[in-house]
């Protein structure tokens, strides 16, 4: 399993390669088709509801500490006990200690990226108490002894006949590569587990802070059985799940849901406000909840800031075409995709953690379209690449270097595992040049001697431009350039389809290359009349 | 503006259809103990069916009694939870729901334990028309009016996964079926 954010040893690069080499992965990936998805969401008004639902994810941005105090007042106000995490381990010892005092040794988990980021499972597991996942897909990575590769669809990677060879090896006798009775056989497998857990672990979509409510989505209705079986139920919450009102949930439910799944609304809504009553006859004694800082604080106020409005909805892993093709185990992190790719090097205390992952990009910007609470992606990762040049943690020196609101920098206590003040600050010094990928190949390295001067890339740009004119069939400027004959000379210089275009080239046409170059045209733009 | 109740009913049928919830009625609330005891029977095929200790729409429409006909049990049975295990049908009066997106909204207290809808195998709801609104906004607005209880469950269709292969598999936890039987009343909540 894995431990703290990134396990070292190998590049993106690497992992990226072999996730494309990887015929299982690539058949199993090509269920991750979400197109349907938009066309309803159009037709449902989602340009308004995000709109809406962006402004009110930004609305506790200014004073995130505020409302965590204001939603805490409000939790324990409904019985609940809240506590402040600094750190991942802190919110593992916490969680350790709620469990020991209520003499409690099996857990039932339902989904939660926060218990995935802090690596809970596996602390419990050390502290001799099992912890079994109870979200089928979560169930399913848990039993393969593996991360999630998508916070929707945690097994996305694996195809059916896989999943079932896998559980087949718990079941004892083998399972059909059937959905439906894979499904009914894991029914039976966690009605057991749910039935014996004394302590129930969730994480929150959202917490409100007038009312104090846990809230939780699910399909399957495994956090409705997490929060009404166990004596004492915990809620670990990351700090920015903090919204002001219950009423924002008729914005931020079904921009979620939509974003997330192409649903309405999910097959099941938990909302929790407080621990059992005096009379009711089920339902958790006790009820914990668990802020989760590491290292968010720190981001409010800084241009990373956004970031913090992410909902975990999965939408720009769905669509990015990084993502699409390597799945999320290539990343090695627990948050994936383009959020992961921004988040891990944010969250990272100290500044090692997934500092190559922003480069895992190719800009198109799909991500920060299909974002549902508008948060700016590409422009967040540009500015990453750029402060990862020099070594630290990104945050840290993004707060540093801010001007406006200065108490808001006065974050909360940090413990042990926590950033300092300072600590890891960059320095020409210690910057570390980073290696993305493979080493550089020799064609590669003439190529940027080349283009290293102004002289050697103009001359190269006229050398290309000419021989790709003569490939072209393309002899004189701008001759003969009626519709017809363009038009066969595109097709002409696609089919040729040399240096490996062939691929590309397939469905559509390589635009035809212009015979003089822009640096031409420049010089002689008077005569051209530009 | 206040749309019609005939209104709210078709276009809950349509989501619930989308949700792969069975919707049956509305019946006049004379006929509804029968209705439902005859639908429990249908969906319990031989297994026990778990009620509510009290619940104001069951209660008002004398469907706790007709359901006692079949030998339904409550919290006040010593081994609750055991028993709930095994239930077949678990059924329950709705207060509240959305007609946008075929939403139950249930309500947890003293007399309403919170397992009664997803324990059981099978869900079987009755909903008089009146507590149908329009959206999630009027919902949420009538929830918190009503004050917040220690637990509220928004059901929205089965037991849902698409965990394998993203393709949509019912019944992996909860309900392998949602039954919904309105109930034609005059007042609106």
């Amino acid at each position: 399993m894995s431990h703290g954010l990134v396990t070292p040893g190998t590049t993106i690069g690497e992992r990226a390669a072999a996730a494309i080499a990887d015929p299982g992965l690539q058949r199993a990936l090509r269920n991750l088709d979400t197109r349907r998805y938009t066309a309803r969401a159009v037709a449902d008004g989602m340009p308004e509801r995000k709109d809406r639902a962006a402004a009110i994810r930004r609305e506790t941005l200014g004073d995130l500490e505020g409302w965590v105090k204001r939603a805490s007042t409000a939790l324990s106000g409904a019985g609940a006990q809240v506590h402040r995490a600094a750190t991942p381990d802190d919110v593992n010892r916490i969680v350790i200690g709620i469990a020991q005092r209520a003499g409690a040794t099996r857990v039932i988990k339902s989904k939660s990226m926060a218990t995935e980021e802090v690596d809970l499972v596996e602390a419990l597991g050390a502290a001799g108490i099992r912890a079994i996942e109870t979200d089928l897909g979560e169930y399913i990575v848990q039993v393969a002894d593996e991360r999630p590769s998508h916070m929707i669809t945690p097994a996305i990677h694996k195809t059916v006949d896989q999943i079932a060879e896998l559980l087949s090896r718990v079941s004892g006798e083998a399972l059909p590569a059937d959905h439906e009775a894979i499904t009914e056989w894991a029914r039976a497998r966690l009605r057991e587990e749910f039935l014996l857990g004394d302590l129930g672990v969730t994480g929150a979509n959202f917490v409100t802070a007038d009312t104090g409510t846990i809230v939780i989505v699910t399909n399957e209705g495994n956090a409705d059985l997490c929060t009404l079986i166990p004596r004492v139920h915990i809620a670990v919450v990351p700090v920015e799940k903090v919204i002001p009102r219950l009423s924002d949930l008729a914005d931020l439910l079904p921009v979620l849901t939509r974003s997330a799944t192409g649903q309405d609304i999910s097959n099941y809504l938990t909302m929790v406000t407080g621990p059992r009553r005096a009379g009711e006859v089920d339902g958790p004694e006790e009820l914990h909840v668990v802020f989760l800082d590491h290292g968010r604080l720190a981001l409010v106020g800084t241009e990373y800031e956004d970031m913090l409005a992410c909902i975990r909805c999965g939408a720009c892993l769905n669509v990015c075409p990084v993502f699409r093709r390597i799945s999320g185990h290539a990343y090695d992190a627990v948050y994936t995709g383009p959020m992961g790719k921004i988040l891990t090097p944010l969250l990272s205390a100290t500044g090692e953690e997934g500092r190559e992952l922003p480069a895992a990009s190719t800009l198109c910007g799909a991500c920060a379209e299909a974002c549902p609470v508008e948060i700016p992606l590409v422009d967040l990762l540009v500015r990453l690449r750029a402060d990862l040049r020099t070594s630290g943690p990104v945050g840290q020196r993004a707060s540093a270097r801010r001007s406006t609101a200065p108490g808001e920098l006065n974050v909360t206590p940090i413990s042990s595992g926590g950033r300092r003040p300072g600590e890891g600050m960059a320095t020409a010094a210690n910057a570390t040049p980073l290696q993305f990928g493979r080493r550089r190949s020799r064609p590669w390295s003439y190529w940027a001697a080349v283009w290293s001067t102004p002289r050697g890339y103009r001359v190269s740009a006229r050398v290309t431009a000419r021989a790709a004119s003569l490939i072209a069939g393309r002899r004189a400027p701008d001759a003969g350039s009626g519709a017809a004959a363009g038009r066969a000379a595109a097709v002409r210089w696609s089919s040729r389809a040399w240096f490996g275009t062939r691929g590309w080239s397939a469905s559509r046409d390589l635009p035809l290359p212009s015979v003089r170059g822009f640096r031409d045209r420049w010089r002689n733009r008077k005569a051209e009349g530009w | 503006m206040v749309t019609p109740i005939s209104e709210l009913v078709a276009e809950f049928r349509v989501a619930a259809a989308a949700h792969s919830m069975t919707v049956h009625g509305p019946v006049t609330p004379a006929a509804a103990p029968r209705t439902v005891a005859d639908l429990t029977r249908d969906r319990a095929a031989g297994g026990t069916v778990a009620r509510p200790i009290a619940d104001p729409v069951l209660d008002e429409l004398g469907v706790t009694a007709a359901l006692g006909d079949l030998g339904a049990f409550s919290a006040r049975v010593s081994d609750w939870f055991d028993a709930l295990a095994q239930a077949a049908v678990g059924v329950t009066g709705v207060d509240l729901a959305i007609a946008e997106t075929a939403t139950l909204i249930i309500r947890t207290d003293s007399d309403r334990p919170r397992g009664t809808h997803i324990v059981p195998t099978r869900h079987v709801a009755v909903l008089p028309v009146g507590a149908i609104v329009a959206d999630l906004g009027e919902a949420l607005a009538a929830v918190q009016r009503s004050g917040m209880p220690s637990n509220l469950s928004w059901v929205s269709g089965p037991s849902r996964t698409a965990d394998l292969e993203m393709r949509p598999t019912i019944g992996v936890h909860g309900p392998i079926s949602v039954d919904v039987i309105l109930v034609d009343t005059e007042t609106r909540r």
